[in-house]
């Protein structure tokens, strides 16, 4: 054999083994072998959700579940603004009314798309919380929810015929007096 | 005794160990089943997430649409709150940008405290009080969970891989804390967790999605601005999203393939 055929098959030899080595520790082949096993999907997929589903609330928050429900705010969970209730719900913490205020998502800055509703806090009763027109529950209702006594006002339309104090709205129009109390109850609310 | 070893000698000697050991062990597969183990005798359920989720089976994909975005910040808190991320700013496995582009040209750029509390203080919008602006959108980043990721491909000890259904996930035993795929990633999404000094990162929330729930992010969205779904469902929206919009991902210079993909993404975003 001459000196350069065996200097041949030595380098592929050589390269060879460097192949062996590239392959058996590579980075795909080190998992696939098992000297590192660092595949613990089981493990993230068990940790347990702190974020439930709205369903669970309603089963006690029923009478919030029926307003929201019907409301513009339907579409966001409770957890949204109230935070995660998994300690809510094991030894009864007591929740955030909410985390953050209206004006997080509904005052006018930069970079709000245009079709969200928005106010300037400012140019908006300024110095009024939101609550006492808006109902986050039911924020559409956005005239003021004043419950009063039925008691001697049978008419309602007294005073709810005149424009100005909680319209009527114009599908209602012609309704007779009777019917009003079928489904308003003014007075449930607070008992005033 | 002390006669030196012959060169044939010892090439002999050295075949006859090499030749020896093959028989003895079988097959190089053999040995490496010794040394560690073998893909096959690893147990049934090491890679199995809950009962009845099958990774090979899904293809997830999230959307995110800047257009609709409102900046309120609900999804980095709920993420925090969801995957117990320490509350401190400085650590996120998701936040929100907003970007600013003035009558100047210029574009700001602005994440008060990753977006936790939104962007509606009087402090965050001072200095646009006086200004024209042209165009302004808020862009919500988390994990790009890329099909090439760099983070998994620099990690010393392969303590972050990939699982079947294409989430980047981090084994935090294994994990040396050396901060080198912080520094891969293209994205700025992963940090360092302060406590344990291993790499932290989105995961898709991967407790969640296997048990068949969104992430949390997605579910506090109140203007559904992030979606996510399989993509092996053709009647999931976000098949008929992938299949109908025009998607944009971050960066797809770097060739990392981002499965977060965006709509009406702009150019000045990094």
């Amino acid at each position: 054999m001459s000196h350069l055929s065996r200097a041949g098959v030595l380098l592929l030899l050589v390269v060879g083994a460097a192949l062996a080595v590239r392959a058996v520790t590579g980075q795909v082949s080190i998992p696939l072998i098992g000297l590192v096993r660092a595949d613990n999907a089981a493990h993230w997929a068990s940790l347990e959700p702190r974020l439930g589903n709205a369903a669970l609330c309603a089963k006690c928050h029923s009478d919030v579940d029926m307003q929201w429900s019907k409301s513009a705010h339907s579409g966001q969970t409770c957890e949204a603004c109230h935070g995660a209730g998994d300690r809510h719900m094991a030894y009864g913490a007591i929740m955030d009314p909410a985390k953050e205020l209206c004006v997080t998502c509904h005052e006018k800055i930069p970079g709000r798309p245009a079709t969200f509703a928005q106010i300037v806090k400012l140019d908006h009763f300024p110095l009024q919380a939101c609550t006492s027109c808006h109902d986050p529950h039911s924020p559409a209702a956005a005239f003021p929810q004043i419950p009063h006594n039925v008691e001697g006002r049978q008419d309602c339309l007294a005073c709810h015929g005149v424009k100005g104090i909680a319209d009527i709205p114009p599908n209602h129009a012609n309704r007779p007096v009777e019917l009003c109390l079928g489904c308003h109850k003014p007075g449930d609310r607070n008992k005033q | 005794m002390s006669e030196p070893v012959r060169r044939r000698a010892f090439l002999k000697l050295a075949g006859r160990v090499a030749i020896g050991s093959i028989v003895i062990y079988g097959s190089p597969a053999a040995v490496m089943a010794r040394l560690g183990q073998s893909t096959e005798a690893r147990p049934a359920d090491a890679d199995a997430g809950p009962p009845g989720y099958n990774p090979k089976s899904h293809q997830w994909v999230f959307i995110v649409d800047t257009a609709r975005c409102i900046g309120c910040g609900r999804c980095v808190r709920a993420c925090k709150e969801e995957n117990h991320v320490p509350m401190d700013p400085r650590f996120n496995r998701t936040w929100v940008e907003r970007y600013v582009q003035t009558a100047d040209g210029e574009m700001h750029v602005d994440s008060p405290d990753a977006g936790i509390h939104g962007f509606a203080s009087f402090e965050a919008n001072r200095e646009y009080a006086d200004q024209d602006i042209t165009k302004a959108f808020f862009v919500p980043k988390l994990c790009n969970q890329c099909e090439k990721p760099p983070c998994v491909q620099v990690c010393p000890v392969a303590a972050t891989y990939k699982t079947d259904d294409g989430i980047v996930l981090v084994n935090r035993d294994k994990c040396i804390g050396c901060r080198y795929c912080i520094q891969a990633c293209p994205y700025g999404a992963r940090y360092l967790d302060p406590d344990e000094h291993v790499a932290d990162k989105c995961t898709w929330c991967y407790h969640r999605i296997s048990r068949g729930l969104m992430p949390a992010c997605v579910a506090v969205c109140p203007v559904g601005a992030r979606k996510f779904g399989d993509l092996r469902d053709p009647e999931s929206e976000v098949s008929k999203i992938v299949a109908q919009l025009r998607l944009y991902v971050l960066k797809e210079d770097l060739g990392t393939r981002p499965r977060v993909r965006y709509t009406q993404l702009d150019e000045g975003v990094r």
